[in-house]
């Protein structure tokens, strides 16, 4: 049994009564927008996340380029393609949220300091601030090296938001759950991740073969993956808020 | 407590009134960080509860309790990338409290202005450590938790040790400082735990 009572409650407090016993807190919003803020800072400084995800997508396209070279590929390929391209560039660095707290010894500094949905929100801002960055990268690129006639941009885009916002809200889940274990943090992050984005990785597959299909009954399905892409980031994210406390702190 | 089993410490009843300055010593290994990992609301124990009491209300929600502490130790590091003054300011941030609050912290722990805006992973483990201690002052908390605060510190270094554990007690807040050195155990014990193991 451990029991231990600290008391603040004599005379002696006096004047300073107040700024010891009522620390201010700052608001859930302020605590999550800080934490952005900071990993954006810190990216910048050291582009661990942005130097990996980059190479991954430029040698990715330029090497299937190269291989493709020439051979008719159907655009149901190139759409899973990019998806593979985007999903593995963004898993490269999406882990890195939470393991670099931990590997750091920072984490405990935010356990102690902010909210633990809070944490969640602030590193969901990060990866997607990350995803959408490995999109604008890849997506060009992708286009240039393997040209696609008749993309309806009006479809694409959502599909990549809506993708984009799952992949990010899943990943930041997983990423703080395998940042406490001791090893193979990266194989672990892979294995528990593969499961969870699956239904993501077909929908929108599926609705950007769509996006490029220029086939009228395949571009209506686009959008109602979509939806289920959109509720898909929905859930993730209302899931992982309900059940981070549990993640970040036991 | 109890790790994978084995418990680390049991049966420890302790009551800590506001002002005092608490020592917790004890072999390595034998649970003093751990102690005041709990204190801090970082480690669940096994079984048992802190409670603290400010006055006007109790407080035993771990979420709240972990607002009112200020922990140092050496498992709690601040960010390599940014300076001293952008660490506190971003932890004053997240406190609520001015972005400016931690530098007149920094000054107190002894961190030499030319160095407080260089980025922390060019400071040598002292500097680090002075960072640690003010950040842990933030928000002025009530209860400050610091495990083996003068490990890498210089004599001058203690020295501002002792003028920023003096200043917080005399506000009336409480420490508890896991040490083993003998001339801090004189100096600071108002009162001592010890941990056998």
């Amino acid at each position: 049994m451990t029991d231990v009572s600290i008391s603040t409650d004599e005379q002696k407090l006096d004047t300073t009564a107040a700024r010891l016993n009522e620390p201010k807190t700052a608001s859930w919003v302020t605590c999550a927008w800080e934490i952005f803020r900071k990993d954006i800072r810190v990216e910048l400084r050291t582009r661990y996340a942005l130097g990996s995800v980059a190479l991954f997508s430029v040698t990715t396209v330029v090497m299937m380029a190269a291989a493709l070279s020439g051979a008719p590929v159907k655009t149901e390929v190139k759409a899973a393609l990019i998806w593979v391209v985007l999903l593995f560039a963004a898993l490269s660095g999406l882990a890195r949220a939470f393991v670099r707290e931990e590997e750091a010894g920072t984490a405990q500094s935010l356990r102690l300091t902010a909210p633990a949905t809070a944490v969640y929100a602030g590193k969901l801002l990060f990866n997607l601030a990350l995803v959408f960055t490995v999109e604008a990268i890849t997506v060009p690129l992708f286009s240039v090296f393997m040209p696609i006639p008749g993309v309806r941009y009006d479809l694409f885009i959502p599909i990549l938001i809506a993708g984009g916002w799952g992949l990010a809200a899943a990943a930041t889940f997983v990423a703080a759950m395998i940042a406490q274990t001791t090893s193979g943090k990266s194989a672990l992050f892979a294995i528990v991740s593969f499961p969870v984005l699956m239904p993501l990785l077909m929908a929108a597959v599926q609705g950007t073969a769509g996006a490029f299909s220029q086939v009228a009954t395949f571009e209506a399905r686009a959008l109602a993956d979509i939806g289920q892409l959109s509720i898909y980031g929905v859930v993730m994210t209302t899931a992982s808020l309900l059940l981070f406390e549990y993640v970040w702190h036991d | 407590m109890a790790y994978g089993g084995t418990t680390l410490f049991a049966g420890v009843t302790v009551d800590i009134r506001a002002g005092q300055r608490v020592i917790v010593t004890g072999a390595n290994g034998t649970g003093k960080t751990t102690f005041l990992k709990i204190l801090a609301g970082l480690v669940r124990p096994a079984s048992g509860r802190v409670e603290v009491d400010l006055g006007n209300r109790k407080v035993d929600d771990v979420g709240e309790r972990r607002r009112l502490v200020g922990y140092a130790g050496p498992d709690v590091n601040v960010y390599d990338e940014l300076s001293a003054v952008e660490n506190l300011a971003f932890l004053a941030r997240l406190r609520g409290v001015p972005a400016d609050a931690g530098i007149d912290l920094l000054k107190k722990a002894g961190l030499k202005r030319s160095k407080q805006n260089h980025p922390v992973r060019t400071y040598s483990s002292g500097m680090r450590q002075r960072v640690r201690l003010a950040a842990s002052l933030l928000s002025a908390p009530p209860i400050v938790l610091w495990d083996e605060p003068t490990a890498m510190l210089d004599a001058e270094g203690r020295g501002f040790v002792d003028n920023m554990l003096k200043d917080h007690v005399e506000a009336g807040g409480v420490a508890v400082i896991a040490t083993n050195d003998p001339a801090e155990i004189d100096r600071w014990g108002d009162r001592r735990i010890h941990f056998d193991g």
